[in-house]
């Protein structure tokens, strides 16, 4: 159309000629138009962009003089304007006659418009579904014109008119080659067609290749919204084909809705600022241009924003093909976004069933019971709330917490008693019960399940377990009685074998071996392949042995399997003790000798060598005893991974009784020691001279220090075990040597987490950091301590210590409690009491509240009599309340109180009282 | 197929007249070629007035746009500063030496690129300018050298990328950038509250994926620390949840990017290759070799690719080894 305007005024000079040398007796009288009119009109419309109006007045014109020949020279001019008028009109029948008169008439039309036309010719034939043509069209158009700029839109059009034809094969073997010649956004263009091409041709492999080659530069690409239902498209198609990987890389490289919406607003946006701008410079073909494009992304916005649930589609399908895979993270990860995100809707309900049970999948329980509490607060009405309760009720059962489990379960029970999960969560709610040792509990709610759901399949577990709890809390004749029920109930069930070794371990337990004894030797027989099997024989050994047959005690202790290696030991170390009541002591010696041979790493070996020990003792040879423990140790020394040495070599030292016993015993390993460090072997030096430490800990305090601390020097933090690392650690700090003695505590705990040093070792880290001023870390260590050891004898220091920087930061709120808390600490001394009541009633003091601080006073002196200063400074303080409170008589008698305790008269504080009680009897 | 013909065929429709507007974009510049009018070799600045001033923006600050200009033809340019509110836009001139070093960006001389960020940093404000991009470039390349003193700079330039950036885009990516700056200077806290907030905040893409990768990064690395103090983990009691929180939290970060933006490939994988260091840390060789075959079949033409064919067949080609990227550390 840009060849219009520059013509108007040549055509204008054309018609002037026109009238001037036709007929004015024409058809223009009938219109009551001049030719000249006409032709005026037909240009002003057309100028105006009324193409109606322009069709109409150029055609007639046409039909008024075209064959009269006195417009011939005209029609050059004029044939193009109509036509491009018809195809404003999207005429394009008629357009496409225009246009071979136009192109076929003589004096030719201008090469400008011969381009143009030839280009809308092509269009025409492809509206006509000519599509042969049409491509013959574009295609020449592009050889004749290859600097056109409509060039590169003819080849598209040209390639447009295979998939019209639905002829797939033959648009994507013309799109391919034409794509690669192409730069961003037109190869855009290419591939949105060539992709979809291929999908109608049924090539998925191609399909997926063209995701994975284009997706990375989509941001170059125009028609983003078309990528994304592409591939939403060929994902399903591979997820129906069980090619799930291949389904995720379509899948996940969809954007999300907002995303891609966003994007086309922004072009939206940027397409309005640009048609303000073409307004302000009055550029009239940009407004055209820029309008149009805007109604066409707007269309394209209207087209995207129609597909309902577009991201829930997507998300859920991601989901499945993961899931497929058993990739419940990422289906869980996928998923969840759903319920947080999108309204309540059945595709988000169903989604995030499975994302509950995906989490449950990869025992992800704190995200299970999240979501669960999302989904129940948003699908409050959902049939799958008791899905949804049982599965956060596992969730907690699994994560400890038994009492929120329990709630859960009955809140199933009894808000959803007509769930089919109602019996399970019933008979969970008891399961649940007796894990947190409610026993009673327990088979209380398991004799409901069997009571309520009689003829349910879980009626059978709940009958057994209810006999598991009995036996558990003890009530060995009521549990062997359900167990009965259990077996005359069920003659098929699943728990028989189970029920009928808990009945004979119940007669055990009430030491009813004439019914144990037969029963296990019936279950023995009748299970030989049973999971309890080891253990029956251990019972039955025992109550044989009980019974007095020690010979078949033994034999059937024998008969436990070396596969359970805690059942095998327990019985090796009961037949030893049968052994030593039939005062075989060298069959003993030899059974235990066997055991170190052949379990040397077991944690039981000192124990086996404190037995042979015992046997040459009894046999009056302490000498032989002495040996077998040195021999052993010699063979396990340097070992790092025997972890029984340590206690060998204690046990050592326990033997040496008589001074000169300890003398020789500490010169034996002084001399071991030397060879060791001439042989170089550290794990033996560091464990003989924490022996010698301990061999003259008692008699020889400092010499044991500077042995504990050559210990250290060789010990591996790794292997060494954690009592070895401990006393090194406390030799360091008696030492005043902080920092070493926080380096081997920080070892004990790194390397030896379940130690039972633990407690010792975060104690002395929280008091070294607080002695250094490391006030934050003490208080990390204090928690740690609280949190990991809270039973510890080294309680009341620890808590003393936390108390007292609590209350240095001005938290005497929370220092009160650490206090009573240390008040109620097992282990906890006297004075560490003392010292808390003193350190509370201060606290009450200081806060302006005397009152409250007395009884702390009080009860020390009234409990803790015999920490004299402490009682001392108590009165005083006592007295001083009942003064400040005007309670002058009861000071006076606190403070006499005070003095009639000999005790107390060379203290401070008795000057103090008599002084006061000067004051107040003057 | 079928039931969805219609609907795409509307698409293509779509995407054909969407299309058009691409055209429209570049048709300025062909009609200028086909015209034979030289591009332009200076900046142009049309006023809201009509005038057009022709010259070089020098720099932008609050008050308005600084140029300089020739004033009195013949006579060596002056400098003027026309107020922002009396600006309609402004078109920078082609610059080919610009454009050269844009098609080579990862690998050109840091020098190169700081001569050029010298020359167009004062335009970074302006719609248009494209100094954002070698600003973020410098940047980026910054953090890789280990120094201290570099990764400052790099800071301050996302910074200012961040704040003064004209275009939104580049602002993400210049925060984004602020934030992998932050965590190298041992300011990781301070990233990781920023990174949490954005999370939780932000629907910005490149946001969302450079916070979720350095959440991972942090939950990884601290997972690593706890490792190293407690080399027994799996005996402590106490131990075990930090351990199973931290495993989680890294692989739920690192498989954002591949899961919810696949086709953003170079963070997919990223975030795949961190997922599998995750697994196998965990000695999961299993699942760390399904994320393996993702990057394999998903993305094939990934650096990535070559690493992750190894860790599923380590048998597999000496050559393929040589080729392969260097795996994120």
């Amino acid at each position: 159309m840009a060849l219009l305007p520059n013509r108007l005024c040549k055509a204008w000079g054309v018609v002037l000629l026109l009238l001037l040398e036709s007929n004015p007796a024409s058809s223009w009288a009938q219109e009551g138009k001049t030719a000249e009119e006409l032709y005026n009109s037909a240009l002003v419309s057309f100028n105006a962009g009324k193409f109606v109006d322009a069709e109409a007045a150029f055609s007639e014109f046409l039909t008024s003089y075209g064959e009269s020949g006195q417009i011939d020279e005209l029609l050059p001019r004029l044939l193009p304007l109509l036509a491009i008028s018809q195809i404003r009109l999207e005429k394009f029948d008629t357009a496409s006659e225009t246009i071979d008169r136009a192109l076929e008439v003589r004096p030719p039309i201008t090469p400008q418009a011969a381009e143009e036309l030839q280009f809308w010719r092509g269009v025409c034939h492809l509206k006509a579904d000519e599509f042969d043509l049409a491509r013959a069209r574009f295609e020449s158009f592009a050889k004749e014109y290859p600097r056109s700029d409509k060039r590169i839109e003819a080849l598209i059009l040209a390639g447009t008119a295979f998939l019209m034809e639905e002829k797939w094969a033959d648009a994507t073997a013309y799109l391919k080659p034409l794509e690669e010649t192409l730069a961003f956004p037109d190869k855009g263009r290419i591939i949105v067609l060539r992709f979809y091409s291929l999908l109608q041709a049924g090539r998925w492999d191609e399909a997926m290749q063209l995701v994975n080659e284009t997706f990375p530069h989509l941001d170059k690409m125009i028609q983003v919204s078309a990528m994304q239902v592409l591939a939403l498209e060929l994902g399903n198609t591979l997820l129906e084909q069980e090619r799930y990987r291949e389904a995720i890389g379509c899948f996940q490289r969809i954007w999300n809705r907002s995303r891609v919406l966003g994007l086309q607003q922004e072009r939206l946006e940027g397409l309005r600022a640009r048609k303000v701008a073409a307004e302000r410079r009055n550029d009239p073909f940009e407004q055209f241009r820029t309008s149009q494009l805007l109604a066409k992304v707007e269309r394209e916005l209207k087209t995207f924003r129609e597909i309902e649930s577009f991201d829930p589609a997507v998300r859920l399908r991601l989901a499945t093909a993961y899931l497929e895979l058993d990739r419940y993270r990422e289906a869980a990860i996928v998923l969840e976004g759903m319920l947080t995100d999108l309204p309540a809707d059945p595709i988000v309900e169903g989604a995030s069933l499975t994302l509950l049970k995906c989490w449950a999948e990869v025992q992800r329980w704190p995200r299970v019971v999240e979501n669960a509490d999302r989904f129940l607060a948003k699908f409050r009405r959902s049939p799958q709330v008791p899905v949804v309760l049982f599965l956060r009720g596992q969730a907690e059962q699994e994560q400890g917490e038994f009492t929120k489990a329990i709630a859960t379960f009955d809140a199933i029970v009894t808000k959803h008693a007509e769930s089919e999960l109602a019996p399970r969560a019933l008979f969970m709610m008891g399961y649940t019960e007796l894990l947190n040792e409610d026993y009673p509990a327990a088979a209380k709610t398991f004799q409901m399940v069997s009571d309520r759901h009689e003829k349910e399949d879980i009626s059978e577990a709940a009958v057994y377990w209810k006999g598991m709890a009995l036996s558990m809390d003890k009530q060995n004749e009521a549990a062997r009685e359900q167990m009965d029920r259990y077996l005359a109930q069920f003659k098929n069930g699943s728990f028989r074998t189970a029920a009928l070794f808990r009945k004979a371990y119940s007669a055990h337990a009430e030491r009813r071996y004439d019914i144990s004894i037969p029963e296990l030797r019936a279950f023995l027989r009748a299970h030989p392949g049973a999971a309890e099997v080891d253990e029956a024989l251990i019972l039955l050994g025992d109550a044989l042995m009980a019974e007095g047959d020690i010979d078949e005690g033994i034999a059937t202790l024998k008969r436990v399997s070396q596969q359970n290696i805690r059942f095998y030991e327990e019985a090796w170390f009961k037949v030893g003790r049968a052994l030593k009541l039939l005062e075989d002591y060298s069959g003993m010696r030899a059974h235990f000798e066997q055991f170190i041979r052949m379990r040397p790493e077991s944690s039981r070996v000192p124990e086996a060598v404190f037995q042979i020990g015992w046997t040459w003792r009894q046999e009056e040879q302490p000498d032989e005893a002495r040996r077998v423990y040195e021999e052993t140790i010699n063979a396990m020394a340097d070992d790092p991974n025997r972890i029984a040495v340590e206690d060998l070599l204690l046990g050592l030292i326990r033997l040496a009784r008589s001074p000169e016993e300890r003398a020789d015993l500490r010169a034996d390993l002084i001399q071991r020691l030397q060879r060791a460090e001439a042989d170089q072997r550290p794990v033996l030096q560091s464990r003989l001279a924490w022996a010698l430490g301990h061999a003259f800990r008692r008699d020889d305090p400092e010499r044991a220090q500077l042995y504990f601390e050559e210990a250290g020097q060789h010990a591996q933090p790794s292997t060494s075990n954690p009592l070895l690392l401990a006393d090194v650690a406390s030799a360091h700090l008696a030492a005043g040597r902080r920092d070493k003695a926080a380096a081997f505590y920080a070892d004990l705990i790194k390397w030896n987490p379940r130690a039972p040093q633990k407690d010792q070792a975060l104690a002395a880290l929280g008091t070294i950091a607080k002695e250094e001023g490391r006030i934050e870390d003490a208080l990390r260590f204090f928690a740690r301590f609280q949190r990991e050891v809270p039973g510890s004898l080294h309680a009341p220091k620890v808590l003393a210590a936390k108390a007292e920087i609590e209350r240095m930061q001005g938290r005497s709120d929370e220092a009160i409690v650490t206090l009573e808390s240390l008040l109620e600490a097992e282990g906890a001394s006297g004075r560490e009491k003392a010292e808390a009541l003193y350190q509370i009633g201060s606290i009450w003091l200081e806060r302006g509240n005397p009152r409250r601080a007395f009884p702390y006073f009080q009860r020390i002196y009234v409990l803790y009599s015999r920490f004299h200063d402490l009682v001392a400074k108590s009165y005083v303080q006592c007295g001083s309340i009942l003064e400040s409170l005007q309670d002058s008589q009861g000071a006076i008698e606190t403070y006499r109180e005070l003095l009639e305790r000999e005790e107390l008269l060379e203290l401070e504080e008795s000057k103090i009282a008599r002084e006061r009680l000067r004051v107040l009897e003057s | 197929m079928r039931r969805s013909h219609s609907h795409l065929l509307l698409l293509l429709l779509c995407s054909v007249l969407l299309a058009r507007q691409v055209e429209a974009q570049h048709s300025t510049a062909a009609a200028s070629e086909a015209s034979g009018v030289k591009p332009a070799t200076q900046d142009i600045l049309f006023r809201t007035s009509g005038q057009v001033l022709e010259g070089r923006i020098l720099s932008v600050d609050q008050r308005g746009v600084r140029m300089e200009v020739v004033v009195i033809e013949g006579r060596p340019p002056g400098q003027v500063t026309i107020p922002k509110s009396d600006i309609d836009r402004i078109e920078f001139a082609p610059d080919p030496q610009e454009q050269a070093l844009f098609e080579r960006l990862g690998d050109a001389p840091l020098a190169e690129l700081e001569a050029f960020w010298l020359r167009k940093a004062p335009t970074l404000a302006i719609e248009g300018s494209r100094a954002g991009e070698i600003g973020l470039a410098i940047g980026e390349r910054l953090l890789t050298t280990g120094q201290s003193a570099d990764r400052t700079r790099a800071l301050s330039l996302f910074n200012l990328i961040e704040n003064s950036d004209w275009q939104p885009e580049r602002q993400s990516r210049g925060k984004g950038g602020r934030l992998k700056a932050m965590v190298l200077l041992d300011r990781a806290d301070e990233a990781l509250a920023e990174a949490k907030e954005m999370v939780s905040l932000t629907d910005d893409p490149r946001l969302l994926l450079e916070s979720n990768f350095i959440l991972g990064e942090a939950a990884f690395a601290t997972l690593q620390k706890l490792v190293e103090e407690n080399p027994r983990w799996q005996e402590d009691l106490f131990v075990r949840p930090e351990y199973a929180r931290l495993f989680n939290d890294a692989l739920d970060h690192y498989l954002f990017a591949p899961l919810f933006h696949g086709s953003d490939e170079a963070a997919a994988t990223r975030g795949l290759w961190a997922a599998i260091q995750v697994l196998r840390f965990d000695r999961q060789e299993a699942n760390a070799q399904h994320l393996a075959q993702d990057i394999v079949t998903l993305y094939p033409q990934n650096p990535l690719a070559g690493q992750a064919r190894l860790l599923i067949d380590p048998s597999a080609s000496a050559s393929e080894d040589s080729t392969s990227a260097e795996p994120h550390d």
